[in-house]
């Protein structure tokens, strides 16, 4: 049994190895071109919300109840919101990739998911493969985030054994409820035969989670009605969580409520998520590829 | 183990699609329309049949050419012996062993190798041959000397510096079926695979297909030119409308649709002869249309109606003659045209 498990984690750390050469040859040889663009646009972005800030009268006030410059507010906000957005909206594409190849041609042309199943390589390996590479591709980036907010604008983060054990948790529970929606998103893709334009589950939570999830600006300025769509999203509670955690010091007991809700979400989303993809993924091998 | 001597067995195998009919909403509207449909139109779904009372089996190193018209279901078939798709109905057995049951089995014993007219989804075009084929043999595991061995002997060698989109359509089909051979397996499918080779491609690839049978593989191979490969394969097997209509040898095809005359005699002469004089001479079935005259016979009887013929016009008057073996195409066209 540990044997099997040895050999598929060796399986899947090859397929992530393979899946990073093969992104470092096709796509980041133009990544030494693109660096600087996205680094200049990246400073102009953080300058834009600096100054709209410094025009409303400074963030002083933002500071003292919120426990961060509004630009570190939102850093933290932005590495946790792209994590868990990847997660509601990529496994979507991860799969549309695999199986749209197929498409093209009718029946007669091979998807990559056919390449991978005739070499015996599961379409969930590959999946989780492109998924974790894809995470330490976000890693990177948002350490490039938090490194800019602690550096440039001296921030202190509280960083406490319990308070990023308490972050740690919230963020994984976040994910795990997420990667629930993105399975129930990819699995709509299966069941409708819609693999063009917009996916109604991704779309809803990506608006909410920009608006209601307390990206931008706290959930306690918003009007009441989208306050109430934010207690409806994983979003709201990892970032509550972490940023009381990370910002504020936040007693460990005052973040139970919001971890406890969040549990919730993930046990319910992530099961459905499975159950709703599996039998997606099993209807698309009965039936053939025209769904 | 127990590993059958039948390679492949096929039993009352039926698959049914949704309905290919295009939805004549536009975009914008297909999503809501596929969401009303899953939810609420759910019993009034149509299904076409692709394949309907399938049965059939492949010994150990059978060569089985599989013909039919387009949309005969040929590649569903192929498709579902590589374990890429579950029969709607039925049972489909890969070495003994269950399809369903057995997925890993089946795919560490069968391959596919689709046409390539529309290339492979893996492949990028603007990295060289060399690192697409390097990294896909490493996704796929695949052997990369195997897959360098199959690129020699289809002779694209030259090309592995060469951006994969910049090749041309057979040189890039060449390159996929090199990599696609490289996989080893018992069984072979073949789903048009030569569609945008050349003549020399083709040939090379007809080397391979001869190097797989004396490697005592079972090979099926869908194609629309059965011609170019008859000498190869033993069986045909004949799909219409996902419907089996014949399966036997080649040589049981011919005699089926040629009813024993599986060869014409074709002479020309140097003047029109009277129709009444050839009409008097006891031959099978003939045409005459001006200066020339077809029998169609046994071969093995040929020189009988040669002699009759002789016997009836001056030798002077025959400019020539040719005793030409009815083809497989011809056989497979004719049936068709029947039905």
């Amino acid at each position: 049994m540990i044997e099997k498990i040895i050999l598929k984690i060796r399986m899947l750390l090859c397929l992530i190895k393979v899946i990073g050469r093969r992104h470092f040859i096709t796509k980041y040889a133009y990544f030494i071109w693109v660096f600087p663009f996205e680094a200049v646009k990246l400073v102009v972005d953080l300058f834009l919300w600096f100054f709209f800030m410094q025009a409303l009268g400074g963030g002083s006030a933002f500071k003292t109840k919120y426990g961060a410059d509004p630009i570190v507010y939102l850093i933290i906000g932005i590495v946790v919101i792209r994590f868990l957005n990847y997660n509601v909206g990529n496994i979507y594409f991860v799969l549309k990739n695999l199986y749209y190849s197929g498409y093209i041609a009718a029946v007669q042309r091979l998807s990559i998911a056919d390449y991978l199943s005739l070499n015996n390589i599961s379409v969930g390996f590959w999946v989780l493969g492109q998924i974790i590479w894809d995470y330490l591709r976000i890693a990177v980036i948002s350490l490039l985030y938090l490194t800019v907010g602690y550096i440039a604008l001296g921030t202190s983060y509280y960083l406490t054994l319990s308070n990023l054990a308490y972050s740690l948790l919230a963020f994984a529970l976040g994910i795990i409820a997420t990667a629930g929606l993105g399975l129930i998103s990819a699995s709509i893709y299966f069941y409708t035969g819609v693999h063009r334009e917009t996916e109604p589950i991704q779309w809803t939570m990506k608006l909410l989670s920009k608006i209601a999830s307390g990206l931008y600006f706290p959930v306690d300025v918003l009007p009441k009605t989208l306050q109430y769509a934010s207690l409806l999203l994983p979003h709201t509670y990892t970032l509550k969580v972490v940023r009381e955690a990370l910002l504020l010091n936040t007693p460990t007991s005052a973040l139970l409520a919001d971890l406890c809700i969040l549990n919730i979400q993930a046990i319910l989303l992530a099961p459905l998520g499975y159950v709703l993809f599996t039998r997606a993924l099993f209807k698309r091998i009965k039936l053939g590829p025209r769904l | 183990m127990n590993i059958s001597e039948k390679s492949i067995e096929v039993i009352n195998l039926y698959k049914f699609y949704e309905s290919p009919i295009a939805s004549k909403l536009p975009g914008p509207y297909q999503l809501p329309s596929a969401v009303v449909k899953y939810f609420f139109e759910k019993k009034r779904k149509k299904y076409i049949a692709a394949l309907s009372d399938i049965n059939f089996t492949v010994d150990k190193h059978d060569y089985v050419l599989v013909l039919g018209p387009n949309g005969s279901g040929k590649t569903t078939l192929l498709k579902i012996l590589a374990g890429l798709m579950f029969p709607s109905k039925g049972t489909v057995k890969i070495l003994g062993r269950k399809l369903e049951e057995n997925l890993s089995f089946v795919r560490s014993k069968v391959t596919l190798i689709s046409s390539l007219t529309t290339g492979c989804a893996l492949f990028d075009p603007f990295i060289s041959v060399e690192q697409n084929l390097s990294l896909i043999s490493e996704l796929l595991r695949i052997d990369y000397n195997n897959v360098l061995k199959f690129i020699e002997l289809l002779k694209v060698d030259k090309y592995l510096n060469y951006k994969f989109g910049a090749l041309s359509t057979g040189t890039a089909a060449r390159v996929i079926l090199a990599l696609n051979l490289a996989k080893p397996a018992e069984i072979y499918l073949f789903d048009e695979p030569t569609e945008v080779l050349s003549p020399e491609g083709r040939e090379l690839f007809k080397r391979i297909l001869l190097k797989l049978k004396q490697d005592q593989k079972t090979v099926i191979y869908a194609t629309h030119h059965p011609q170019e490969l008859a000498e190869v394969f033993n069986r045909v097997l004949l799909l219409i409308n996902g419907r089996i209509v014949f399966n036997g040898t080649i040589q049981d095809f011919l005699n089926k649709v040629f009813k024993g005359k599986d060869a014409y005699i074709e002479i020309e002469f140097y003047k029109e002869i009277k129709r009444d004089i050839l009409e008097n001479i006891d031959l099978p079935e003939k045409e005459y249309m001006g200066k020339s005259l077809i029998i169609y016979t046994n071969i093995l009887k040929a020189h009988l109606y040669l002699n009759r013929l002789f016997s009836h016009i001056k030798v002077d008057y025959i400019k020539s003659v040719r005793i030409i073996p009815r083809s497989l195409e011809e056989a497979y066209l004719t049936y068709v045209k029947r039905r």
